[in-house]
């Protein structure tokens, strides 16, 4: 079967104007990556590593310096346009803080309409319509479409931003940190969301954190990465009974849990 | 023994043209000298406040009342602490004047040029190579190695009691170990209390010597660290705990707490968590549950509990 994300040879590099240096500073170095459709690839590792990098590789808001980008089949690297749009609209991308993801002085249901409004044709009507069914399949209720961020939680406001990634119907969502910045008791009804949206809607997810206890509940299968490099990748359950490479092992071992 | 800050019945509330705000009704606590205490509970449970009051941080518009003794001696109750207690922040990038090197910021609080001093300090953090690194800019420095200057800058002023804010937060995985564990090293080596405030349970269970959990800015339970997070008698830090993903529970739903803390406007009547308890009967809502003692050392507030004893 063909993955839905198949990265490879992919190199990311960030140059340094200051110092005049031609070639640039990789921060993700010759990486391979598939993500098969239907799958929840977690992909960990510490700060520095170059995950939210690769995340942004993936979702072209940074141009690779080399390598391909695959998804569905269609190579992403240098696609513009239209077509270019037309890929970007299945796949979506939720950020890390909410706040800052949502614009301050618009009210939400506003923002859950606006990525209708740049990838399709829908009337106005169509476009509301739409947004309040995603924002009700996310547990908002109707009122909440008039509130501006700041008069919302912050589980609510996490699931905004997740309703307008939904919104497009995409086929893929890269999440980068979702839960970091909630409590845990937040966080653990943004994960039961998140996996029952998943099974609903015949979702992928490539999902960035430095969580493992997060990884480990909700991935099929964890990337390592450290130093812009995949050092080990496995089957969830694999990965924590028997960690191949050092780092994993280490990375692992200096987890904290709440078990005694 | 005598606690080394015993906090009796604080109240802070902050009062806007809007209405007041009530952010911690009514807390007692005591932290002992060289024990490690954490302070859980979800953001707006008022965590924060408690100890910014006690430090004198809050702004001049914020009423705080109750009553504070530090080592056995009486003490005006706002920002008594400010020369006996120090703090660690959440975010050393922020903590840190980027433009001054970490030696000076630390001669600046130290209140001496001592190099040796000052290498001592770094070195009691757990900073190898000081003398190198007193020239160093904060941004030369790594997440975890910030941590420990702001550590160091903290031990400079010679607290008695260190006040460490979400300390691991910011940090990755593999640094998070290593601070909890320094935490650890300065309460056995200098005898220092040291108030570990953090809404990570795995952070509190790995050095705490004692918790108290908050909610609404009450304390619901308190107790032995090992009693409170293998035995937990209040609704709300079983809930807490059992929101943690578990290996064993891998995929499952894990359990949340509906609704959110509630907002320090509102008038609360009743037990203040009741409204998202699983276990909420009708006596819940008539009065405000008062803490009870489960076993030795043990306390929590819910009315399951009053109604056991």
């Amino acid at each position: 079967m063909t993955p839905l994300l198949s990265v490879q040879g992919l190199r990311v590099g960030y140059t340094r104007r200051a110092s005049r240096q031609r070639c640039p500073n990789l921060v993700i170095n010759n990486l391979d990556l598939e993500v098969a459709k239907g799958e929840t690839l977690a992909v960990v590792g510490e700060s520095g590593a170059g995950k939210s990098t690769l995340a942004e590789a993936v979702t072209g808001l940074i141009r690779p310096a080399a390598g391909s980008i695959r998804f569905d089949g269609t190579e992403l690297v240098g696609l513009r346009g239209r077509r270019r749009r037309r890929i970007r609209q299945r796949m979506q991308m939720v950020a890390q803080n909410p706040l800052l993801a949502l614009n301050p002085r618009r009210p939400v249901g506003n923002q859950v309409e606006e990525p209708l409004l740049v990838h399709t044709q829908l009337k106005r009507s169509a476009r509301r319509q739409s947004a309040d069914e995603t924002l009700a399949a996310l547990d908002l209720s109707p009122a909440m479409r008039d509130r501006r961020p700041h008069e919302l939680s912050g589980g609510q406001a996490q699931r905004v931003v997740l309703a307008r990634a939904l919104v497009l119907e995409p086929s893929m969502i890269i999440f980068d940190e979702p839960t970091s910045s909630l409590d845990v008791s937040v966080q653990a009804g943004v994960l039961n969301l998140l996996q029952q949206l998943k099974a609903d809607r015949n979702l992928t997810y490539l999902f960035i954190t430095h969580d493992l206890g997060v990884a480990r509940h909700l991935a099929d299968r964890i990337a390592v990465m450290r130093f812009g490099e995949i050092v080990e990748q496995q089957g969830t359950r694999a990965l924590f009974e028997a960690p191949q490479h050092p780092y994993s092992r280490t990375l692992l071992d200096s987890s904290l849990t709440v078990q005694s | 023994m005598t606690p080394l800050v015993d906090v009796c019945d604080l109240h802070v509330s902050f009062n806007p043209p809007a209405g007041s705000v009530r952010a911690v009704r009514g807390v007692s606590l005591q932290v002992n000298e060289g024990e490690i205490l954490g302070v859980v509970g979800e953001s707006g449970c008022g965590k924060t406040v408690l100890f910014r009051a006690l430090l004198g941080l809050l702004p001049a518009s914020a009423a705080v009342s109750g009553t504070l003794r530090f080592a056995g001696e009486l003490m005006p109750i706002d920002g008594a602490l400010q020369d006996a207690a120090a703090l660690v922040y959440q975010n050393p990038g922020a903590a840190l004047n980027p433009v001054f090197t970490i030696g000076r910021q630390m001669e600046i609080v130290a209140g001496t040029r001592d190099s040796e001093v000052l290498c001592s300090l770094l070195h009691q953090a757990g900073l190898a190579g000081p003398e190198r690194l007193l020239g160093s800019f904060p941004h030369e420095f790594s997440g975890g190695m910030k941590q420990r200057a702001v550590i160091a800058l903290a031990l400079a002023q010679d607290p008695r009691l260190l006040i460490a804010d979400e300390p691991t937060t910011a940090l990755d995985v593999t640094t998070q170990a290593q601070i909890l564990d320094l935490f650890a090293d300065l309460r056995r080596k200098r005898r220092l209390a040291v108030v570990l405030i953090s809404h990570d349970l795995a952070a509190i269970r790995r050095v705490c010597d004692r918790v108290v959990v908050l909610y609404a800015g009450r304390v619901v339970e308190s107790g032995d660290a090992d009693q409170v997070l293998d035995r937990p008698t209040h609704p709300y830090t079983r809930a807490l705990l059992e929101s943690v993903p578990r290996p064993e529970a891998a995929g499952g739903n894990l359990v949340s707490i509906p609704g959110s803390v509630p907002d320090g406007r509102e008038a609360i009547v009743g037990c203040a968590f009741a409204p998202r308890c699983r276990d909420v009967n009708e006596n819940c809502h008539g009065r405000q549950p008062s803490l009870r003692q489960v076993q030795r050392g043990h306390d929590a507030a819910c009315v399951l509990v009053e109604s056991s004893t």
